[in-house]
């Protein structure tokens, strides 16, 4: 097999672009090392493939979905709700990209290959973690700490909502401090008529969502113009996404190099246990290449950057660079939920349409488990709420009996509100959960493929039944009609798209695969920037603490250049 | 929707409002150049005045883009080149069913117009305009039947790790419902019944039985008050075109525009409660 090597020796190699690797490289840049970003994926051009404001009467299916297409190509993406006839572009073709998982293992691995990564299709809910993640296993006993505490990921959080526009109220909460804001999104009518019952009933906290929307001008950017469609791409650049906003500012520095369409298959080592850089496979001709550089790091993606690493063998790494100790694939984590709880709120039924579009429903904050507030000592940590509640367009439709001039009539002047809430756990690292190659499965580059060993346990099947009685509760609150309850079955593993973990963070380099600053302990020149590093997921979502975390990282590969550490 | 007798309350931009903010925003991003001008340009990404073209994948806030869909209040959207969406293109030509026949079309074509209210004394809508959202729908419906075949062999061909996980996450009902996808006998079968059904009662053929009499049919078949002895089908058949209707009448402009769909639009604010909760 020929192998390109070109002579150039960048500072650093970023591999992936998405919410970790725009927030390395811009970090890198900006600092004045040259970086060499990788992307599996090819570059999404707004113009063709961005479909915001495209009506369903404009596309084939009418926004159902050519449904042959996504079972034929599609047949895991498409169970993503963000996956659909104005999106699907943005999701990975299932057939190039296998995965594998035990019988009676379900795992669902959403994933997004283009420069952008997942960050197009995001649903952009961002929270800050406390030490109630970073030192939950001090303070209850399963696991361990993180090596890094609030108060050290504190200015990074400042920096990246700063730097992205993060909207959101001030909630004084201990346990989800407020950041640096911009005004939060309104709630609607129903929102607030579900706000106002929890709060009377349980006192609890009841929110918008925090989200990475533009409600303002920032930046350059405009603000959201509330169309509710973030997932089919924005021109106006109003949400977060890597290629409109972290990565246009390291291309500005003069010194990012993007090479697109590069499927990387392994760090390269040498045998004083140091990186050269890495090998990929063109996406499009299968040449196999590499690049060198000087520090490497890996953001392509939890679940990716371990796979990545396990493919990188050497006589003195049998088992995969960082894998020296057996730790490499294991603890991984992804939230649970129970979805399908609502109802329909009778007294807000109309005749007249209320405005809508906002991206954001409203959140509920982790009560259980926390400081004052109630303790239930059947499991441990802890969940949230999040919902929404609007007019429902023409569902109702389906079950109004009859048909002609006065069934329309009723359609259109009848409209139920409808709300719906969902609850989403924190899953317990545990080794048992792991990813590892799959020595007889690989992708169309000759990549061995993963395989995917997961399940939810004891503690999150207790929270489960914890979560669906407070879930119970609220719909006792809020009385609705037509009142649902969630199904006890938890989220099937992967669905929540919050996979971290296995390749985790600690000072101990005999239980953890990276240090406090994403280094590889066996490879001195390798970090690992995205969520594959996390050593607790706690209940809220991760990419905001992935994008602090990655720029720590890359704020502290520079200082090692600049201190000749590297 | 976005034309200028749109009601401007809830943030709710009318068109020239929201051209004027597009102007504010185009100059916020140092644009130069009349926002006329810069509407009228082809569909490409600009880049700040200079600065280097951004690699590609990369890309500044644009607003040609919303320029184009502001300007868009045709059924017919631009295709882009090498797009991967699914854009309906102007018809070339008139339509020629491919499930149904072209005398059954027609049938569809009667029941799709009598379900929505053609022709009773509450119709909306003005003969003409019924008669093209009848053939509207009728096409859908069309399209619809006839993807069904593909669906059925997709989800019967899915690999057995594919349809394990399908079935832990939507259930296994929701992939057997899938893999067993029929509507093509559904549809022959309440073809045949309107048929015989329309012989036996009127001596007559559906198409030429009188809207009263089709309504009347429709009734006896209808989800409203299924009589014992209404023929299944009929009911079926019913049910079909009736879920149909729906899917494609609400996605369609006369649908949305019926509804007042507040969605798909431009605010200036978030669009929250207004009134007293």
């Amino acid at each position: 097999m020929q192998v390109i090597r070109p002579a150039k020796v960048f500072d650093a190699i970023v591999v992936g672009s998405g919410a970790s690797g725009g927030w390395v490289a811009k970090e890198l840049t900006e600092r004045g090392l040259e970086v060499l970003m990788l992307e599996a994926g090819p570059p999404r051009v707004p113009t063709r493939d961005f479909t915001e404001h495209v009506w369903p009467y404009q596309v084939k299916f009418r926004g159902f979905g050519d449904r042959e297409a996504l079972l034929a190509h599609q047949p895991v993406q498409r169970l993503c709700y963000a996956c659909d006839e104005f999106s699907h572009q943005f999701f990975v073709d299932d057939h190039e990209h296998p995965y594998t998982f035990p019988a009676g293992k379900p795992f669902m691995w959403i994933r997004g290959r283009q420069v952008g990564g997942k960050t197009f299709c995001w649903a952009r809910e961002s929270y800050r973690y406390t030490d109630n993640e970073f030192k939950a296993a001090s303070r209850d006993g399963f696991g361990q700490d993180w090596p890094v505490s609030y108060a050290e990921l504190e200015p990074y959080y400042d920096r990246v909502e700063s730097f992205i526009g993060v909207s959101g109220s001030r909630e004084g909460l201990e346990t989800m401090p407020d950041g640096r804001f911009l005004p939060p999104m309104r709630l609607s009518c129903g929102s607030l008529r579900v706000k106002e019952a929890v709060e009377r009933r349980f006192g609890w906290r009841v929110m918008p969502d925090r989200v990475a929307n533009l409600t303002v001008p920032h930046n350059g950017r405009p603000a959201c113009h509330y169309c509710n469609q973030c997932q089919r791409g924005c021109f106006t650049a109003s949400y977060f996404n890597s290629p409109s906003v972290t990565l246009p500012a390291a291309a500005r520095t003069g010194r990012f190099t993007l090479l697109s369409d590069a499927v990387v298959s392994h760090v390269t080592l040498n045998s004083e246990a140091k990186a050269g850089g890495v090998h990929y496979v063109d996406r499009n001709t299968h040449a196999h290449r590499e690049v060198r550089a000087r520090a490497v790091v890996l953001a392509a993606g939890a679940l990716e950057s371990t796979r990545i690493l396990l493919n990188s063998t050497s006589t003195r790494f049998p088992n995969g660079a960082g894998n020296s100790q057996g730790v490499l694939g294991h603890y991984l984590m992804d939230h649970f939920t129970l979805e399908g709880t609502g109802g329909i709120l009778g007294s807000l039924q109309s005749a007249k349409r209320e405005p809508t579009g906002n991206p954001c429903g409203f959140l509920i904050p982790k009560v259980v488990n926390t400081r004052g507030g109630p303790q239930n000592n059947a499991f441990l940590r802890g969940y949230r709420f999040d919902g929404d509640a609007s007019q429902e367009l023409y569902g109702h439709a389906f079950s109004l009996p009859g048909f002609g001039a006065e069934w329309r009539r009723q359609v259109r002047e009848e409209i139920p509100y409808g709300f719906g809430m969902m609850a989403q756990g924190e899953c317990l690292p545990r080794y048992e959960n792991f990813v590892k190659l799959d020595p007889d499965t690989k992708d169309a580059w000759g990549i061995p493929a993963l395989h995917i060993s997961a399940s939810y346990g004891e503690n999150e099947k207790a929270m489960a039944a914890a979560m669906r009685a407070h879930l119970g509760e609220i719909l006792d609150a809020v009385k609705p009609e037509n009142a649902h309850l969630a199904p006890e079955e938890l989220s099937v593993f992967g669905k929540n798209i919050h996979e971290c973990g296995t390749a985790r963070m600690g000072d101990d380099p005999k239980t953890s695969v990276v240090d406090r600053f994403n280094r590889l302990h066996d490879v001195k020149n390798v970090f690992v920037t995205d969520g594959a590093a996390f050593t607790t997921q706690g209940c809220y979502e991760p990419t905001l603490t992935i994008m602090a975390i990655s720029a720590r990282a890359g704020e502290y590969i520079a200082e090692s250049f600049r201190r000749g550490e590297v | 929707m976005n034309d200028e007798s749109s009601n401007p309350n809830h943030g709710f931009l009318t068109r020239r409002q929201w051209l004027l903010r597009l102007g504010e925003a185009t100059a916020l991003l140092g644009f130069s150049g009349e926002l006329g001008a810069a509407l009228a340009q082809p569909s490409t990404v600009p880049s700040a005045p200079g600065n280097q073209p951004l690699p590609p994948g990369l890309y500044e806030p644009s607003t040609e883009h919303l320029a184009h869909a502001y300007r868009s209040d045709g059924t017919y959207h631009y295709i882009p080149p090498g797009a991967e969406t699914d854009y309906v293109p102007p018809p070339a030509g008139p339509y020629r069913p491919r499930f149904f026949t072209p005398s059954d079309f027609d049938v569809v074509r009667r029941i799709a117009g009598l379900l929505l209210g053609e022709g009773g004394a509450h119709s909306i809508h003005a003969s003409a305009g019924a008669e093209e959202l009848g053939q509207t729908l009728a096409e859908w419906i069309d399209l619809s039947v006839l993807s069904a075949a593909g669906i059925r062999r997709a989800a019967q061909a899915l690999k057995p790790g594919h349809r394990a996980l399908t079935a832990a996450v939507d259930g296994e009902e929701a992939i057997r419902r899938l893999e067993g996808l029929e509507p093509e006998p559904v549809c022959r079968e309440g073809l045949a019944w309107l048929e015989r059904t329309a012989h036996a009662r009127y001596q007559q053929k559906f198409m030429a039985l009188a809207a009263a009499q089709q309504t009347e049919m429709l009734r006896s078949i209808s989800d409203e008050k299924r009589s014992p002895g209404a023929a299944s089908a009929g009911c079926r058949f019913f049910d079909l075109v009736k879920r149909e209707v729906i899917r494609g009448y609400y996605t369609s402009r006369a649908g949305l525009t019926e509804l007042d769909y507040k969605g798909n639009a431009f605010y200036a604010e978030s669009p929250g409660c207004e009134g007293p909760s």
